[in-house]
């Protein structure tokens, strides 16, 4: 059976330090819920906490309207019907494969004979029918993590909580087990709570993404609706930009759109962040995929001028690194064909993802990002 | 401890091998020195090796069997020997040996695997002292705690004076369970630092992955203890060899109240007139295969249960906070165990010493008689200079072996010559003191030996090299861990960039190891300082060490000199390590302070 969850007005800290600053989030029964923040936003405390591993300060978490954990109470984590699958696996390494997936049963079946069957038709879906006799430090990397998805998998639990489980695997190996865990969680039918700081991951996996930065919620939605309108130049910064340049806006086209003036030329930008008629210095941030790169053009609007500075084969085309005139640099600009080192090139520009921020949000400690390279 | 070390893997030698190939710097252009280091370095640490463990221990072992090649006796081969060792005194001797130490193995590992989760799992002020005060511990020889609680709890002492100790306390303390309390205390250190690394590797995860997927705490607990195993099992058999080899207490404590134990049997059949050595050769067989045995165990254990559960991201271990109560008891644990085990040995034993015996203490009852009678009665000087200028000839000899050892140890092709030398190093580490330096007397004193020009038995060169032998094994155990973390890559690095072999070790290595050294140099001087069954086996006639003239105060009754002795000799060595250290501090380059390679 899976359970709603409600966290509510959720604090946690440690000695003098807060790392969640009153949080509310609900996990719909059956969700995929992903939590998406750079290191040391508190996604890893939320997690903790909602897995009964630590206690909460003040706040409330409620499965299907039950509270199992406040200031006051606190149900332990093994009577709260959940399961994980680590960052590092944890992997019991003396019970062989079978045995550590059988573990997760014990709470809801007493017939070891029914376990074991379950066990090994769980094991058989992620592919390790064969090896359920070994112990894990005899299995590999992406098999040991198959292995925790499958212990976490077995008990069909209400959530099941991912604590960046792809994190130490090599990008093949994370791809495929992405699919796998977006497909077997689905198939249960459990709702899922999954961390990670990787926004691609997070957009590929997500029914709804929450972004947490300095522990606070910035903005819940879908991937679409955080990509195409973040609520923050964090959220944007986070989500993955071409570059960012200042400019001021010189008219209004309609509600939705404004017209800037910048050193590189006179764009039209969507409006973000609540950007107001009255605001004069904006920060465009551009999507990678917000530009088209053109040999020339007739001055028209919406057009940037640059210089081809780097330009990386990716295989289904070619990334470029583009100086602007005034001295920006846009990277990860896509192009189907090469453009040649020291090209002049135009760039158009499409208004949906050129994002204009009144200036004064946009102002955001870049060190204090885990930047994620770039959307394409 | 006791475990062999991580070997580097080939492909990494490959590699370095083809870097200094491509370099330039091949096998040709290497300096003299070099080449001779390279080529002779090995074969040498084996004499070395052969002459201070190898040989006086196989040849001590074999006169048990064939008294005769020895012409100890009439048989080329008899059990003879054997059947001595296992009746009367000698099995009774046997029995208690190994009951006692398995009984200190047990509640050192209890003991420490409780400090251990203090340590690491506890936010408690007091536990980052913990560690420390056990290194005090180590460096505090088991006669001088021996010594110290027979002052505490002596008739006349200030503390029976005042009540606190009693008739019935005085007989457990002065019998089987004061022997086994000091054995356990002595172990608690060795269990420690092998349980403790294990329990900080292990993080929370496994019991956090038991808790969530619906383990209770009870079932999380028997999920988790099987992959501490290997530790637990790690620190017992260390704890279990030490106790059988001790000498120390079984010279005081058990001396004095007649328990026989295989160390004094062995010592009382060498050195008590009949001399039966084919008899104490006979016990330390039984010693030695008792080890074996033990160790054998431990090692196929630790290579069938060995989890790998140590990875590069085990870091998340919250402290707890205890409430107050639990707090309470974790501190009257803690403080009980230390006082039990350093205060009243050491303090008790310096508080004894400053008031007259029999008195009822009072301001008039404070004295210093103990010490200026220990002046005037004994020529104390002599043992002091002769103790530290040998402890710190030993350790300076011992540490230039054991970073050598300890290099062959952790080259990334060890050969058979390394694992060779590891074999012997875990032999002699394990093997009691007491029996290599039985070795060393029957070996040097033998006809052959002295007619083939080797003529050092009864010398201070003998005394030295059986120092040396004895501190070997564990120096070149403590120096494995930094060298195998640093050497290969920077080694190499100093060679691409045009160093030779010393100039890279001198410059690129030396000075990250600087530290280490001067623990382990410091660690061997101050067991040398005080090293026991070493000095009564070889010191020459007439030549008195710190030991042997605490030893001697001791059992000529004279409680009070002992005792004012041990006290001096702990001071020295506190005085010593200070000095050393804060040598260290003031004349170091800054670089060499700041880094050190050390096992977390």
């Amino acid at each position: 059976m899976t359970k709603r969850v409600e966290i509510s007005a959720v604090t946690k800290g440690y000695g003098g330090n807060t790392v969640l600053k009153g949080v509310d989030l609900t996990i719909e029964a059956g969700e995929f819920a992903v939590l998406l923040g750079p290191s040391g936003s508190g996604k890893s405390t939320l997690l903790r906490l909602v897995g009964g591993l630590e206690k909460i300060d003040t706040g409330e978490i409620r499965f299907d309207g039950k509270v199992i954990a406040s200031a006051k109470t606190h149900t332990p984590p093994d009577r709260r019907d959940l399961s994980m699958v680590f960052q590092d696996f944890a992997l019991w390494p003396h019970m062989n494969a079978l045995e550590n997936v059988s573990f997760a049963l014990e709470r809801y079946e007493k017939d070891a004979k029914v376990r074991r069957r379950l066990s090994g038709e769980m094991l058989e879906r992620v592919g390790l029918a064969s090896k359920a006799e070994r112990f894990p430090s005899n299995l590999s990397g992406g098999e040991q993590q198959r292995l925790s998805l499958a212990r976490a998998l077995v008990a069909r639990p209400s959530l099941i909580l991912f604590d960046e489980p792809l994190s130490s695997l090599d990008a093949d190996l994370k791809e495929r087990l992405r699919i796998e865990i977006s497909e077997l969680t689905r198939q249960v039918g459990s709702g899922a709570l999954y961390i990670t700081h990787d926004q691609s991951e997070a957009f590929a996996l997500a029914d709804r993404v929450a972004l947490l930065n300095d522990g606070e919620l910035i903005q819940v939605d879908q991937p679409e609706a955080i990509y195409r309108n973040p609520a923050t130049p964090f959220v944007a910064h986070f989500t993955g930009v071409a570059g960012e340049i200042d400019g001021e806006v010189i008219g209004w086209k309609d509600d939705l759109n404004v017209l800037v003036a910048t050193k590189a030329g006179t764009v039209l930008a969507k409006r973000c962040g609540g950007l107001e008629k009255r605001s004069k210095q904006v920060r465009l941030m551009l999507r990678g995929s917000a530009a088209r790169i053109n040999k020339s053009t007739n001055g028209a609007d919406g057009v940037m001028n640059g210089r081809v500075v780097d330009v990386a084969f990716r295989g289904r085309g070619y990334d470029h690194v583009i100086e602007v005139t005034g001295g920006t640099r846009l990277v990860g600009i896509f192009a189907h064909d090469r453009w040649e080192r020291d090209d002049i090139v135009h760039l158009t520009l499409t208004a949906d993802q050129t994002l204009a921020f009144p200036i004064e949000d946009a102002i955001i400690d870049l060190d204090s990002l885990a930047i994620n390279g770039v959307v394409a | 401890m006791l475990s062999s070390p991580p070997y580097q893997s080939e492909e990494i030698d490959e590699e370095g091998v083809d870097l200094d190939r491509r370099s330039g710097i091949q096998v040709k252009s290497r300096g003299l020195f070099e080449t001779a280091s390279l080529r002779l370095g090995r074969p040498l640490l084996w004499v070395v090796l052969a002459v201070v463990s190898v040989i006086p221990t196989i040849a001590f072992l074999l006169l048990a069997f064939s008294p005769r090649i020895f012409a100890q006796g009439n048989s080329w081969f008899t059990f003879s020997a054997f059947g001595r060792a296992l009746s009367g005194n000698e099995l009774v001797g046997m029995r208690n040996s190994l009951g006692i130490s398995t009984a200190a193995a047990i509640f050192a590992v209890v003991i420490s695997s409780m400090l251990a989760l203090v340590v690491q799992r506890v936010n408690l002020r007091e536990s980052r002292w913990i560690p420390g005060l056990l290194w005090v511990i180590l460096l505090v020889p088991t006669y001088v705690t021996s010594v110290g609680w027979n002052e505490v709890v002596a008739p006349g002492s200030i503390f029976s004076q005042l009540g606190l100790v009693n008739g019935s306390i005085r007989n457990l303390v002065l019998g089987t369970g004061g022997i086994i309390m000091i054995l356990t205390f002595t172990g608690v250190p060795f269990a420690y630092f092998a349980i403790s690394p294990a329990i900080r590797g292990l993080g929370r995860r496994f019991e956090e992955a038991s808790r969530i997927h619906g383990g209770s705490i009870p079932r999380t607990i028997r999920i988790v203890t099987p992959i501490l195993l290997p530790a637990i099992f790690a620190g017992a058999t260390i704890v279990f060899a030490e106790s059988l080899g001790d000498f120390g207490v079984a010279s005081t404590i058990a001396a004095n109240a007649n328990i026989p134990v295989a160390t004094t049997n062995i010592m009382s059949a060498i050195a008590t007139f009949p001399t039966d050595f084919p008899m104490a050769a006979g016990t330390s067989w039984l010693l030695v295969l008792t080890l074996g045995i033990v160790l054998t165990i431990q090692n196929r254990m630790t290579r069938s249960r060995s989890y790998g559960v140590l990875s590069g991201r085990t870091a998340f271990a919250p402290v707890l906070s205890l409430s107050l109560r639990a707090k309470v008891i974790v501190r009257s644990f803690l403080y009980l165990f230390f006082l039990a085990a350093l205060g009243v040995p050491v303090l008790g034993a310096l508080i004894s010493t400053l008031f007259k015996p029999f008195q009822s203490p009072s301001l008039s009852s404070l004295t210093l008689s103990a010490y200026t009678t220990l002046f005037k009665t004994q020529s104390i000087g002599g043992p002091i200079v002769t103790s530290l200028t040998m402890a710190a000839i030993t350790a300076t000899i011992t540490i230039v072996l054991g970073i050598s050892i300890a290099k062959v140890l952790t080259s990334p092709r060890p050969g058979l010559s390394g694992k060779f030398t590891d074999l012997i190093l875990v032999t002699s580490v394990a093997l009691p003191g007491l029996v290599l330096a039985a070795g060393f007397i029957f070996v040097f004193n033998l006809p052959l030996t002295i007619s083939m020009g080797i003529n050092i038995y009864g010398t201070m060169i003998l005394l030295g090299i059986g120092y040396v032998a004895i501190s070997l094994p564990s120096n070149a155990k403590v120096m494995v861990g930094p060298i195998s973390q640093l050497d290969g890559s920077l080694m190499r690095a100093g060679r691409i960039h045009g160093a030779s072999m010393q100039k890279a070790f001198r410059r690129c290595v030396l000075p990250l190891l600087a530290k280490s050294i001067v623990w382990a140099w410091l660690l061997t001087f101050a067991s040398t300082f005080g090293e026991l069954p070493t000095s009564q086996m070889l010191a020459p006639t007439g030549v008195r060490t710190m030991a042997t003239a605490i030893l001697s105060s001791f059992q000529v009754s004279n409680l009070s000199a002992a005792t004012a002795f041990s006290v001096i000799q702990m001071g020295i060595v506190l005085g010593v390590i200070l000095l050393v250290q804060g040598g260290f501090k003031y004349l170091a380059p800054k670089g060499w302070q700041t880094i050190t390679v050390r096992r977390k």
